[in-house]
């Protein structure tokens, strides 16, 4: 009880003294301007306030208007304003040697869009202070976003800022064209003609182009400018990638270093804003890129330009499209300063709407205020900003937050890097590596792919690939090793290989829970035969990628066919598998067999006799015949091939007839059932495909179902099998033949990948006749394309695959198509009731008696005996 | 009279307080537990595909029915072309009608769970969702011999540790070394233990002691299957057992067992006329956390026997994941989140008998 009362006075206190903090003294609150007479101070000590403002044009002069202004009004407020530094990164510099002193000196600050991250421990909260929300609300949000720092108010905008090309009006009608630049290249193209007549005509100082190229901030937002019109990303981009290392950064690089010393002056390197506006209100360039602000001081009496020019958004690249970076500035009242009540009401008197208006018309300085847009003298003064207000809006951004607090480290190593191509020291490509290097040091951040914001795909920027693969066997180490050779092409795709589960059901989960969230995560799926149809919505069509059409006609048709769903190719197939017989050769030759067993009678006799043979000569371990019997996919197809091999059919007929409940079917499984326990472990009921190969390579088996993978391995070097064995197509039931069931893999790419066009050009790869050919030699991997069968590289490292040509022409589909998109209930259901005839837990008849009524309720067909 | 007044006024300010700094928990609350839950239970009575842009039904408690209906019907004997019962040849006894043709077809079709013979008649259960029903048994079958292993070994372990012997502390420690591997982990390795052939540790020393052939299918064979996955639970979890019941012991004064000693009451008299009766709060505890724990239990059927056998939680795994059927899954989500709920509410009224004793 006690102490709750102690929180509840604790609470009152702290809001007391909240509150108290909220309503500063009469004497620091000077009201804005129409309650001046009512609010004068009521102490009559001398507060002197000093800005540091802007020197710009005519910041100076308009920054002193204001002050005088506010001074009227309010007699015993002092307002200095201290002139800074043009260049802004000198500005800062002189900024920080006041924070780091903690000087009251300066009272407010002018300070750049890109800092209010980076300084915001030196500025009050201005949010605590009168009048400060409602301005706020008035201003573009994003600004208002911008100056914001966990929650604080940090600067209140000022006036805000983006490229624009100032471009003669009367020059260009001289020289015959009726309309601005829409692109660099004819800007270029412009203004080298325009550039080369006037020097004709005797201005030997006229230049063609002026801009921002000294090694200063202003230089990172031109260059910015170049980069982002052509394509090239913004250095960094906001999730934090390093994206600067791409071709179409270098390219916009390279263009502007060509015109220094053609259309732009070899000075244009040293020069700032005011350098270039001087030399083209003295009439000496036809084009300028610079901030709005030039735009009124163009128009004044003393300018040489004034009525003979306009402004336009920046021309465009690769990219279809201008870019203008966002500038702009806020005051910000420092913390140090010894009235910050007072200094808080002058700073957002400055950036009233009635202040911005009146920079606005006399300095053609961007109001932050969003309905000075379309206030009437604004308007009539500077006739141009109803159209920048789109260009406010779609401005790019400099990457400050993105990598805050160090957004001035990688502004100085891009326009260092920037410096030094158009000087010539060394080319873009160079220069866009270098900076990657170093901005990887500097931040810790990847090296990302630029977002694409291009019409037209790229397919060798700067991209991550991720490609889940299977990991059976060698499948995930030739994975690895082709992404390498990828890599090794294409320098700028780099291609990460994700391990997958063995289990085809868990892989097959893993995949559905990176669809359900649409994940961009992987871009290249290894898609298991009965997939396609299932998962179709969540790939590309890959005919539409270039080289996709003229691969699939090389694969075998009923693969390719396979993976078409409604005309579209939802998988390039990578390699195939259909289920074989391994056999001992040694052994069948130790117990006088002279050919394997053409069928399942002769593999169970044979299987019995060898395996009390090595028994008995004293390995316990021994066992004849080893198979997939966990209750997986892996048992659909090793029970389809016992069932199809004895004229039992296929579950579901390809013309839609559930055609499981036939007593062939249930002979073949009751077959089956009669191994477990005596010519196969026990334990063959919890066998996948590894397990099989483990026991078999391990030298206990006799015999082993399995797919082709495990040729190679069985020959490795630390196989106990090694030389000993061989394939041959699966024994023969009472339908005369043996029966594959087909498997193989394909490769997907998601819909949801950021960069399908890369990644489809990589799935091509890694299915081309080369990676495959490469796979089969050292992988035993069945290759889709049906040359490689007669390829005699191939045959000479895995010479059974000559034979095997014909049992995958001749194997057993699963019924993913006829079933789809339910193919996985049904082989659920399949296998599930296929492993209870095994272990003994209903008899095969019950078994498929059940599971044709099942099948009938979930896909609705009828029943028919098979063909 | 009026003093009294200004205390419920205190009281009800304080009550207004209360909830006052209670809000941000209900938030969370909101945010994180019903939320999900909310819409784990919409989405139980839709249709709805799991990674699929289909679209979603709202189907009402259909996916209930189709869980947990069950059905009890009689097997009649089978009878010959002449009208006479069949006897099996083998074992000279009745043989019945298949349940195929006496369990119900329409609406939905009921599939046989198992049989049983009562009173000279043979009957037949079936359930529509047979897995389900089967998972349901056999994970509350699993729950209560697990959760009853565990709670008898873990008593004897805290009651061994609990004596004062040279290197108490450091069996303490290593006592708690099962329950600090990840399940997934000890699944694996219990999972190469229980292996079919001898390369599994139980089928070489079954052997070497001539009670097997060395060929025990643990993990295949169903009659093994349940008392493996409680073998390996017991052998996780009892650690934490033991470690919640140590903490128990310790709060019981050691001057009662003086006393006991001195009435001359024996050790046995002792434990359970004093150990239980004051360790009952903490035992209760313990089982509240354990039974809702083994309820819920998914990693270690998914490792070891993924779709051979389920649990509840695995069986709603393999709808989601497999046959991506979200609707469905979901609603086998509310059943066990109901049954949980069932449990905790028994174990709390028991738990609340405890402390008004």
């Amino acid at each position: 009880m006690k102490r709750w009362n102690l929180i509840l006075a604790l609470l009152l206190i702290t809001s007391m003294l909240l509150s108290a903090c909220g309503k500063p003294t009469p004497t620091a609150t000077p009201a804005p301007a129409t309650e001046e007479a009512t609010t004068a101070p009521a102490t009559e000590e001398k507060v002197t306030v000093t800005i540091a403002a802007g020197a710009v044009g005519q910041e100076l002069e308009l920054a002193k208007a204001a002050a005088q202004r506010y001074m009227d009004k309010h007699p015993n407020v002092t307002v200095k304003v201290l002139d800074t530094p043009d260049l802004v990164q000198d500005r800062l510099g002189l900024y920080l040697q006041f924070f780091q002193a903690k000087s009251s000196e300066v009272d407010i600050y002018q300070i750049d869009v890109i800092w209010p991250g980076d300084l915001a421990e030196h500025f009050v909260d201005l949010y605590q202070y009168p009048g400060a929300k409602e301005l706020a609300a008035q201003n573009f949000p994003a600004i208002i976003k911008n100056n914001t720092v966990d929650g604080k108010l940090i600067g209140i905008p000022w006036f805000t800022d983006a490229g624009l090309l100032y471009y003669r009006t009367d020059l260009l009608k001289k020289y015959g064209y009726d309309a601005p630049p829409k692109t660099w290249d004819e800007l270029e193209e412009m203004a080298q003609k325009i550039q080369d007549g006037e020097r004709a005509a005797g201005n030997q100082d006229f230049w063609g182009y002026v801009w921002q190229g000294n090694a200063y901030e202003g230089l990172t937002c031109d260059a910015l400018e170049w980069i982002d019109s052509n394509g090239g990303g913004t250095i960094v981009s906001p999730d934090k990638k390093i994206t600067i290392n791409n071709k179409y950064a270098a390219e916009a690089l390279d263009m502007a270093a060509g015109w220094v010393g053609t259309i732009s002056p070899e000075g244009v390197l040293g020069f700032a804003e005011e350098d270039a506006r001087n030399m083209w209100q003295a009439g000496n360039a036809a084009f300028m890129r610079n901030w709005p602000y030039a735009y009124s001081l163009g128009n004044a009496d003393d300018s040489a330009v004034k009525g003979k020019f306009d402004v336009v958004p920046l021309p465009a690249g690769r990219a279809g499209h201008g870019a203008a970076t966002l500038g702009g500035w806020q005051l910000a009242v420092s913390k140090y300063s010894k009235h910050p009540d007072v200094a808080a009401d002058v700073a957002l008197f400055l950036a009233s709407p009635e202040e911005q208006k009146i920079r606005a018309i006399q300095g053609s300085l961007n109001p932050t205020v969003m309905s000075l847009y379309q206030d009437p003298d604004v308007l009539k003064a500077v006739p141009f900003f109803g159209s920048l207000y789109d260009v406010f809006t779609n401005a790019v951004a400099r990457p400050s937050t993105a990598t805050a607090p160090k957004y001035n480290d990688v502004s100085t190593i891009f326009f260092k890097g920037v410096h030094s191509v158009l000087s010539g020291d060394i080319d873009g490509q160079t220069a866009v590596e270098e900076m990657e290097a170093d901005l990887q040091d500097l931040l810790g951040y990847e090296s990302g792919p630029v977002e694409e914001n291009v019409e037209k795909p790229i397919s060798d920027q700067d991209v991550t690939i991720t490609l889940a693969s299977g990991a059976v066997g060698q499948e995930y180490e030739l994975s690895v090793a082709a992404a390498k050779r990828y890599m090794e092409k294409h320098p700028n795709v780099h291609i990460k290989v994700l391990d997958t589960p063995d289990l085809v059901q868990d892989r097959l989960g893993l995949y559905l829970q990176f669809f359900q969230a649409k994940s961009p995560e992987v871009d290249i799926y290894q898609i298991d035969v009965i997939w396609p149809g299932d998962l179709a919505e969540h790939f590309v069509d890959l005919y539409q990628y270039p080289g996709a059409k003229e691969l699939a006609a090389k694969n075998f048709p009923a693969i390719i066919e396979n993976n078409t769903v409604d005309g579209k190719l939802i998988g390039i197939p990578w390699f195939t598998d259909a289920g074989l017989l391994y056999y001992r050769t040694d052994l069948l030759k130790k117990y006088g067999y002279d050919a394997p067993p053409k069928t399942w009678d002769e593999l169970e006799e044979m299987a019995q006799k060898i395996q009390d043979g090595e028994r008995a000569a004293g390995n316990q371990d021994f066992w004849g015949y080893v198979w997939q019997g966990n209750a997986y996919e892996g048992l659909t197809c090793d029970a389809l091939e016992w069932i199809d091999s004895n004229g039992g059919g296929t579950i579901v007929s390809p013309d839609k007839k559930i055609t499981i409940n036939n007593k062939y079917a249930a002979e073949a499984l009751d077959m089956a059932a009669g191994w477990v326990g005596t010519i196969s472990p026990e334990g063959v009921l919890g066998f996948a495909e590894e397990d099989a190969r483990n026991m078999w390579q391990a030298g206990n088996a006799a015999f082993m179902r399995n797919w082709p993978y495990a040729y190679s391995l069985g020959n490795a070097d630390d196989s106990a099998v090694k030389g000993k064995f061989d394939v041959v197509p699966l024994p023969a039931g009472r339908a005369g033949h043996g029966a594959a069931t087909l498997g193989g893999w394909q490769l997907a790419v998601s819909k949801y990948s950021k960069h399908p066009d890369v990644a489809a050009d990589v799935a091509l790869f890694l299915a081309s006749p080369e990676e495959q050919k490469i796979r089969a030699i050292q992988g035993s991997l069945n290759p889709t394309v049906m040359s490689l069968y007669q390829d005699p590289d191939v045959l000479k490292a895995v010479p059974f695959f000559g034979s095997l040509y014909d049992v995958f022409t001749n194997a057993v589909a699963r019924p993913s198509t006829a079933t789809a998109p339910k193919y996985n209930d049904v082989s659920t259901l399949f296998f599930k009731a296929v492993h209870s005839v095994l272990s003994g837990d209903t008899d095969a008849q019950t078994a498929m008696e059940e599971l044709e009524l099942d099948l009938q309720d979930l896909l609705g067909y009828e029943s028919a005996t098979p063909e | 009279m009026d003093k009294k007044l200004g205390i419920t006024d205190l009281a009800k300010r304080e009550e207004r307080l209360a909830y006052t700094l209670l809000i941000p928990t209900f938030l969370i609350l909101l945010i994180i537990a019903f939320y999900p839950l909310g819409s784990v239970f919409y989405s139980s009575l839709t249709n709805r595909e799991f990674a699929s842009a289909e679209p979603v039904k709202f189907i009402g408690l259909q996916n209930y029915s189709d869980l947990l209906s069950i059905t009890i019907k009689e097997l009649p004997p089978k009878l010959d072309d002449a009208g006479q019962p069949v006897i099996d040849e083998k074992t000279g006894e009745q043989v019945y009608e298949r349940s195929i043709k006496i369990l119900p077809r329409e609406p939905r079709r009921y599939r046989e769970v198992s049989q049983f013979s009562l009173l000279g008649k043979r009957y037949v259960i079936g359930a529509t969702d047979r897995d389900f029903v089967r998972a349901i048994w056999d994970t509350l079958l699993f729950t209560v011999i697990s959760v009853l292993l565990e709670t008898l070994l873990g008593l004897g372990v805290a009651l061994i540790v609990n004596t004062n012997f040279t290197g108490r502390g450091a069996m303490r420690a290593v006592m708690l070394v099962p329950w600090a591997i990840p399940t997934a982990v000890s699944s694996r390795m219990w999972q190469w233990m229980f292996g079919s052939t001898r390369t599994g540790l139980f089928n070489v020393i079954g052997q070497a002691l001539g009670l097997s052939n060395g060929q025990t299918p643990f993990l295949t064979e169903s009659a093994w299957q349940l008392p493996a996955m409680v073998a390996i639970d017991v052998w996780k979890t009892t650690p934490f057992m033991a470690l919640l019941l140590l903490a128990g012991l310790q709060l019981i004064p050691s001057d009662l067992y003086e006393a006991a000693d001195v009435d001359g009451a024996g050790k046995v008299r002792q434990f359970f006329s004093l150990t239980l009766p004051l360790l009952k709060p903490t035992l209760a505890v313990a089982l509240i956390f354990r039974t809702l724990d083994a309820l819920r239990v998914f990693d270690l059927f998914q490792i070891v026997l993924a779709q051979k056998r389920y649990s509840m939680a695995s069986f709603t795994y393999y709808q989601l994941i497999n046959n991506r059927e979200m609707g469905y899954s979901s609603a086998s989500s509310v059943v066990i989140f109901i049954m949980i709920f069932v449990f905790a509410i028994m174990y709390i009224r028991m738990l609340g008998g405890v402390e008004a004793e």
